[in-house]
């Protein structure tokens, strides 16, 4: 079985399992991943959620924000951010809108958006978001990421709405949180990987264990030929070349896959 | 040094995958995140109010009978049931809204049952908070039976009054509405005076043949 098929099939699997809650299965641990707790068929908890309810209006609780974070940790100990490449169900899902994505790339406003030395700079609105919006707003005033998520909307409000006709009204942040959804959707159909990029608080999670994880890609660099077909696929637009340990890498293995001279590999340690 | 960087991962290891079983052993977190965030549906992360109907039922939501405590208290007048939990902004909204309807003295995270007074009539008011350890089973089992809508989110407001059911008998006839339900501290003050009207309409009408042993 090809490489990229095995991911494939390991992002379904875990999508699936991830949306075993019809059958009973509703467990009280978090997802290392991004996912939503509102979608009615989660089985586990959002760790943004657990995050932000342990910090509710200066309420600490300090084991509603361990917990995730050792859920988080643990897996980004051994794998660094694989758990985005190989797990996540919205990387899934951008794993379908990435192939238009890519198509655009031809157009050149979209080539020059991806060539903008400020595309690298806000590759850092992840962090600003997790500590902005998941943890400062919510201490101080109140829930606010959970309440304009764009993820929470596609998975938790749009079913809900669906299995649930005529039995309930839109709150305050339906509307807002509705144009977030359409700018997400215009983000993923255009930017490869875009929320992973630039959005996801989850991914900032996991982002600096990529600096110490068990699991990561290697380049031979003295064998390189700069040909760069491994930096034209990665689904993160990484300089893959001149990577170490990039904090940005989803472990997607595409880079492996594609380098002509089979000089990017898996690492263990 | 790769020796080292081993030792050093695998401490690091070691550390993240204790820590995570003491913390499943020696806490309730597990059970904390499934009761709080995974089995009660996050109405703010569903950008979602549930839709109010005062319409009043015989049928409990999960098919279980009615708790003696609340047969017993059905003798003295409609009671009202007031739930709530931790970290939940509609809740906190409401909280202030309940307390002073009822011109209550309350805390907001313990669980409290006393008589309140409506028009100067007789409420039997309970007060479930359930994050509060020391709420009793019972109290906390009527949050199921009550969620008449199958929304199971918070907050949830329960009037319980009496009712003529097509087999001739006099049951516990009630109603729940859920959230904030309103856009502002008047509108909600009317819709639960409403509401209590039509629960002490409702328990006039039907106390004469009420007993709570049948």
């Amino acid at each position: 079985m090809k490489f990229q098929i095995k991911r494939l099939w390991s992002q379904i699997l875990v999508a699936i399992s991830a949306n075993l809650g019809p059958l009973g299965l509703k467990t009280g641990f978090c997802f290392p991943f991004f996912y939503c707790n509102a979608c009615p068929a989660a089985t586990s908890a959002c760790p943004l959620r657990s995050i932000e309810k342990s910090v509710y209006k200066t309420n600490f609780s300090w084991s509603l924000l361990v917990y995730p974070l050792l859920i988080l940790g643990f897996f980004g100990t051994i794998t660094g951010r694989a758990i985005c490449g190989w797990a996540c169900p919205i990387g899934l899902l951008q794993r379908g809108t990435g192939k238009v994505a890519k198509k655009l790339k031809k157009y050149s406003i979209i080539k020059k958006i991806g060539k903008n030395k400020l595309e690298l700079y806000f590759r850092y609105t992840k962090y600003f978001i997790l500590f902005g919006l998941v943890i400062l707003t919510t201490a101080l005033i109140g829930f606010m990421f959970t309440d304009i998520c764009p993820v929470g909307f596609l998975t938790g409000t749009i079913p809900t709405l669906i299995l649930n006709p005529g039995k309930f009204i839109f709150g305050f942040y339906f509307w807002p949180a509705f144009i977030i959804l359409v700018l997400f959707l215009i983000l993923i159909f255009t930017v490869e990987r875009g929320w992973c990029r630039y959005f996801c608080p989850v991914g900032a999670i996991l982002a600096p264990f990529n600096k110490i994880s068990f699991l990561h890609v290697e380049v031979d660099k003295k064998n390189c030929i700069k040909c760069n077909v491994c930096s034209i696929n990665c689904p993160m637009g990484i300089d893959v070349p001149n990577m170490v340990r990039d904090p940005e890498c989803i472990l997607c293995g595409k880079c492996v896959d594609v380098c002509p001279k089979k000089i990017i590999f898996y690492k263990g340690l | 040094m790769k020796k080292r960087y081993i030792v050093s991962f695998g401490i690091a290891l070691l550390i993240c995958f204790s820590s995570f079983g003491a913390l499943i052993v020696f806490t309730d977190i597990y059970n904390e995140v499934k009761s709080s965030i995974v089995d009660v549906i996050c109405l703010s992360c569903l950008k979602l109010n549930p839709k109010t109907s005062m319409d009043f039922t015989f049928e409990t939501a999960n098919g279980k009978a009615h708790p003696n405590f609340i047969l017993e208290n059905l003798s003295k007048g409609p009671i009202f049931l007031h739930y709530s939990e931790d970290d939940c902004p509609a809740c906190d909204i409401m909280f202030p809204v309940i307390k002073q309807f009822f011109n209550l003295e309350l805390q907001k995270e313990k669980s409290y049952y006393t008589i309140a007074k409506f028009r100067n009539q007789t409420v039997p008011y309970f007060y479930i908070y359930l994050d509060d350890k020391d709420t009793s089973d019972q109290w906390l089992n009527t949050f199921y039976l009550y969620d008449k809508d199958h929304i199971q989110g918070l907050p949830m407001f329960t009037v319980v009054s009496l009712g003529y059911e097509h087999g001739g008998d006099i049951k516990p006839y009630y109603t729940t509405i859920y959230s904030a339900f309103k856009d502002n501290l008047e509108q909600r003050i009317q819709l639960l005076t409403e509401l209590m009207d039509e629960a002490f309409r409702l328990y006039n009408e039907n106390k004469a043949g009420y007993n709570h042993h049948h």
